[in-house]
């Protein structure tokens, strides 16, 4: 690997840690959303206008990742994990689609190209930030969402990124506790 | 072959229609099960005040939560001095207190914030009713080792469940985002201690399409991916020796409920 690569690298990751591709991401749903066959400010039925955006907003990046770790696996990555987690992420992106009653069909483009890059063979490190950035923005949108239905889900979704977090902490050989056990990540918003 | 009775003349259907009438009438008022159902007493005394069911609001929760913290901590405390962890277990359940320290602590100023007060102390009916058997049942244990990993994993696998639990119930929508932040270290925590007793497979083979395996007490086996979605179903802990039958103890720690709750007008 050639350094100018390794320093791209570490910038791409920078961005999850420092919340920067929030602002990107944010314009990134805001494309989603308006091209959505359900537009913005339509609801599912008894979900809010507000709720169905924020549902949308997180199966969107729940894709986002199924699609990361997809160009992980098709790189090398050979550990069964990777394969479980890229599943995870399908149902959840399943089940928050169906609450909302849209289709799990949209990805955002804007950070599957920005992230890509680090989904190689060897994504431990890329998968950390990615699950940490999750679950923090799992959490974020539980303070906005109002239907308990969707809370639900989000909070069960935010409970085992946690733990994918953890998981890809060790494969990625950290060793030190606050990478282990806290999430320094930023949480992305719709709203950024 | 259905004869007509040449007895059964009009007066006795008059009378046996009464009967009918009678009769409908009965099972109609036995059918009604509508009577009170406050529970029977005996003598003439007043009845006293009624007790007013408790309200549950974010500062029950919050305290609830907070007394998960005290609980936790308390059995570390008691898990640590019987001296079975390596240096580097010893470490990680060092860090593990500091974390629910610190969670304790947020949740004391969330309390704060509302104008409840603190429950800066064990859940009692935790305490009672889990903690004390769990902690009794491990006089003669076959391997303590594993019996103090275990009850770590099973409670910070019951901590994170029941913030994934308690999330949905806050009618404050900033306090869900609180517990979900503390409830994520939480798994963080049972997933490191899963991994510390199972090292692999990681993930619960059940969801590849496999079994899952058992531990040699009969308990299963911790993963640090156990499911696709974070469960709120009870956890089950097998600790002590086996009896004679080759039993052991077990005990199931459910999330927060009734029972669990810590009410305003408890107190430490």
């Amino acid at each position: 690997m050639t350094q100018p690569a390794a320093t791209e690298r570490t910038s791409r990751r920078a961005l999850l840690g420092a919340g920067v591709l929030g602002a990107a991401l944010a314009a990134a749903v805001s494309r989603s959303v308006a091209a959505a066959p359900l537009v913005s400010g339509q609801e599912a039925p008894g979900l809010s206008a507000a709720d169905t955006d924020l549902a949308r907003f997180a199966m969107q990046l729940e894709l986002t990742a199924r699609d990361l770790y997809d160009a992980a696996i098709a790189d090398g990555a050979g550990n069964p994990v990777w394969a479980t987690i890229r599943e995870h992420h399908e149902a959840y992106a399943t089940r928050l689609a169906g609450l909302a009653g849209l289709s799990a069909d949209t990805r955002i483009d804007a950070v599957y190209d920005a992230l890509v890059g680090e989904f190689d063979g060897s994504p431990a490190t890329a998968a950390l930030d990615l699950e940490n950035a999750a679950a923090a923005t799992h959490a974020e949108l539980l303070g906005l969402v109002v239907d308990d239905d969707v809370a639900a889900a989000m909070a069960s979704i935010g409970s085992m990124e946690a733990r994918h977090a953890l998981v890809a902490a060790q494969l990625a050989e950290r060793t030190d506790f606050d990478s282990l056990f806290l999430n320094p990540a930023t949480p992305l918003s719709p709203e950024a | 072959m259905h004869r007509f009775n040449p007895r059964l003349d009009r007066r006795q259907l008059l009378r046996n229609g009464t009967i009918a009438v009678s009769m409908g009438a009965l099972v109609a008022a036995c059918g009604d099960r509508s009577g009170p159902t406050a529970a029977g007493r005996l003598g003439v005394a007043d009845e006293g005040p009624s007790e007013a069911e408790p309200d549950v609001n974010d500062i029950v929760l919050l305290r609830t939560a907070q007394s998960l913290e005290y609980t936790a901590m308390a059995v570390y405390d008691a898990a640590s001095g019987l001296g079975v962890l390596s240096p580097a277990e010893t470490d990680l359940v060092r860090r593990f207190v500091q974390d629910h320290e610190r969670h304790a602590g947020q949740l004391g100023q969330l309390i704060d914030g509302l104008g409840g007060e603190q429950f800066t102390c064990e859940n009692p009916f935790l305490r009672e009713r889990a903690i004390d058997p769990i902690l009794g049942a491990l006089d003669g244990s076959d391997d303590l080792h594993r019996d103090v990993l275990n009850i770590a994993h099973s409670l910070e696998s019951f901590a994170g469940a029941s913030y994934q639990a308690l999330v949905a119930q806050f009618e404050n929508l900033g306090l869900r985002r609180a517990a979900m932040q503390i409830g994520g270290e939480e798994q963080r925590h049972s997933a490191a201690l899963a991994l510390a007793i199972n090292p692999r497979p990681i993930v619960n083979p059940e969801l590849t399409g496999g079994s899952a395996d058992v531990q040699d007490n009969g308990m299963d086996l911790p993963y640090a991916i156990p499911s696709q979605f974070g469960l709120l179903t009870g956890i089950v802990l097998v600790v002590g020796p086996a009896d004679d039958e080759g039993t052991r103890f077990n005990t199931t720690l459910q999330t927060p409920a009734a029972n669990t709750l810590v009410y305003e007008h408890q107190s430490c």
